[in-house]
């Protein structure tokens, strides 16, 4: 169902549903769901005392907004009144905020109901779902294999068919990438076009909050109703919000995409560059021009990342210090063991491991060498993207160089986890928007996707670009087992 | 490069993180992690960087100014409410400030 947002909206206003039905149905989903692990706490009596609210109004006549009773999930670094806002980590057991994020109070203006928060890598560091002190997260693609992360239970979630659609946050493709191992559509958007106001900073020069959906139109749809400049984040863009939903039907003709061929020559896949090829053969036939791009610099985006995004992080993640919120060591003689336990006790291996990581490459006499030189990088990143996009319009890549990891693998590298952030990260470094677009299924049975990017603040142009190329790619199967949500049986 | 056990000691105390709290295999486990992604971001001292301009945020960001007028806040008590320990007006902690003996 391609805007099934609106629909679902349409017929709440309408009266031909209501919003308790749907939100009842969306806690039900979850309820059968438990087994994924895809939610980490539930506000229902918040949920539906909104959906009777919503429903009144509607039976009222009041006018209702474009997300008129929909049921939606968070990820739980996203603030809300309502419940808790956990991080996924034994540092925020039953934190809740004094305020809702800008992005959730957005939501709620536009009549949306949240049911709850999603599952996610702890304090979104991660790429399997796995780091979550709530558990891991299941695939509904298969029981062998991760949802990805660190969104990992917004992108579960809907594939699920729990909600309709949810929010995540994207530092070095925590949208896109459990998208793309999930099968659906994620949007990491323009840095600035979605106010951060709210949600629990890991990386301020990388952060973007995205929506996750079942198509494009909800995508764009979601988008909407969250982007927009807000004074209380002062990296907010001040401009003017594009038109996302003007031109999902107008087609590529003449449009220029970009296939960076000589980096996806090695260390991808052969089911995900097959996808890659494919799609741009359908964008080619649809009347758009295809052309051979270059990205000299993608091969050190990673480490450049890894070394930015673990400074900020051990900037920002002082904060939690057993003080104002958060875990408290019960065992402390004076202030510095309280800060200094409360922490190693509060914070989960992999997050400690990337604080140390970003307190080393920060500290005297290695800040040159790493974070210097990292934001050099940065810079020619930058540029070669400037390059790219006086040469495309959109360029087409895959989220990541496989589809999703096994489950649990013992054995797994987390410099292999790192390495496979590859196709996601400049996005972040350069600012750019970026999503990622379900293509298929691999030989597995595993979602296969594609990745499009554009110039900052052309989000419009990916979203032309991808509404043609899920209409021509045809209708894809849910996860076995599963329905997305439609609300019909609701 | 190898990191050494003691500097990862070292910098742990910098982020005011008590690794004594950890499990010695696992404190083990990233000191042997931290000297591989440090061997891995090393990779970059071989890009051609000289003349090139750091850049620390994406977006050119300008200061704005906003009309100097005050919004309330959501409320003490609110705030404390998250306090793991407060005394209704403030956040308690250990004592920081050594009691003046001569007084």
């Amino acid at each position: 169902m391609p805007d099934q947002l609106s629909r679902l909206a349409a017929a709440v206003r309408t009266g031909a549903t209501t919003s308790r039905s749907l939100v009842e149905r969306a806690l039900a989903r979850e309820a059968s769901a438990r087994a994924l692990n895809a939610v980490t706490s539930v506000t229902a009596a918040e949920a539906l005392a909104t959906a009777d609210a919503i429903d009144a109004a509607a039976r009222a006549g009041a006018p209702l907004g474009p997300l008129a009773g929909v049921p939606l999930l968070v990820k739980d670094n996203i603030c809300t009144t309502d419940g808790v806002t956990t991080c996924a980590s034994r540092m925020l057991p039953g934190y809740r905020s004094p305020f809702d994020a800008e992005a959730v109070r957005r939501l709620r203006q536009a009549g949306a109901v949240i049911v709850g928060k999603a599952n996610m890598d702890e304090f979104a560091m991660g790429s399997t779902g796995e780091t979550s002190a709530a558990g891991p997260c299941g695939n509904p693609w298969s029981a062998a294999h991760v949802p990805g992360g660190s969104s990992s239970g917004s992108a579960a979630a809907v594939a699920a068919g729990i909600v309709p659609a949810s929010l995540g946050s994207d530092t070095g493709g925590s949208v896109r990438q459990p998208a793309a191992f999930c099968g659906v559509v994620g949007v990491k958007p323009t840095y600035g076009t979605v106010s951060r106001r709210g949600l629990v900073a890991y990386g301020s020069s990388l952060d973007q909050i995205g929506p996750l959906a079942t198509s494009v139109a909800d995508a764009a749809l979601l988008l909407s109703v969250i982007a927009g400049h807000d004074a209380g984040d002062a990296t907010s863009a001040a401009q003017p919000t594009p038109d996302y939903l003007g031109g999902l039907t107008a087609g590529v003709q003449g449009l220029r995409v970009g296939v960076p061929r000589a980096l996806l020559a090695s260390g991808v896949e052969p089911a995900v560059l097959a996808e890659v090829e494919r799609a741009a053969a359908i964008l080619e036939e649809a009347g758009a021009r295809v052309v051979d791009v270059a990205l000299p610099h993608a091969p050190v985006a990673a480490p450049a990342y890894y070394i930015l995004a673990t400074a900020e992080a051990s900037s920002n993640l002082s904060r939690f210090d057993g003080v104002r919120y958060g875990h408290r060591t019960g065992d402390a003689a004076d202030i510095d063991e309280l800060y200094a336990r409360s922490r190693a006790e509060g914070f989960g291996p992999e997050v400690i491991q990337r604080i140390l990581l970003g307190t080393y490459v920060l500290s005297a006499g290695y800040y040159d060498a790493y974070y210097r030189k990292a934001q050099q990088v940065r810079t020619l990143i930058i540029d070669d993207y400037r390059a790219v996009f006086a040469a495309c319009d959109v360029l087409l890549t895959p989220p990541s160089p496989s589809t999703a990891f096994r489950t649990g693998d013992a054995s797994r590298d987390p410099l292999q986890m790192y390495l496979a952030d590859i196709f996601t990260v400049s996005a972040n470094l350069a600012g750019i928007p970026a999503m990622s677009l379900p293509m298929g299924l691999d030989g597995q049975g595993l979602p296969t996707a594609v990745q499009l990017s554009a110039r900052a603040f052309r989000e419009p142009v990916l979203f032309q670009a991808a509404a043609e190329l899920e209409r021509r790619r045809g209708a894809l199967p849910s996860a076995p087992g599963y329905t997305l949500f439609d609300g019909a049986d609701a | 490069m190898a990191i050494e056990t003691r500097t990862v000691h070292a910098v742990a105390t910098l982020a005011r993180i008590d690794l004594d709290r950890l499990d010695p295999a696992r404190v083990q486990g990233m000191v042997e992690q931290l000297s591989r992604v440090i061997g891995w971001v090393e990779q970059l001292s071989s890009v051609d960087t000289s003349d090139i301009e750091p850049t620390a945020h994406p977006v050119d960001l300008a200061m704005r100014l906003r009309d100097d007028v005050a919004v309330p806040g959501p409320g003490a008590d609110v705030i404390l409410r998250n306090a793991p320990h407060s005394d209704g007006s403030s956040f308690l902690v250990p004592q920081v400030v050594e009691e003046d003996t001569d007084a």
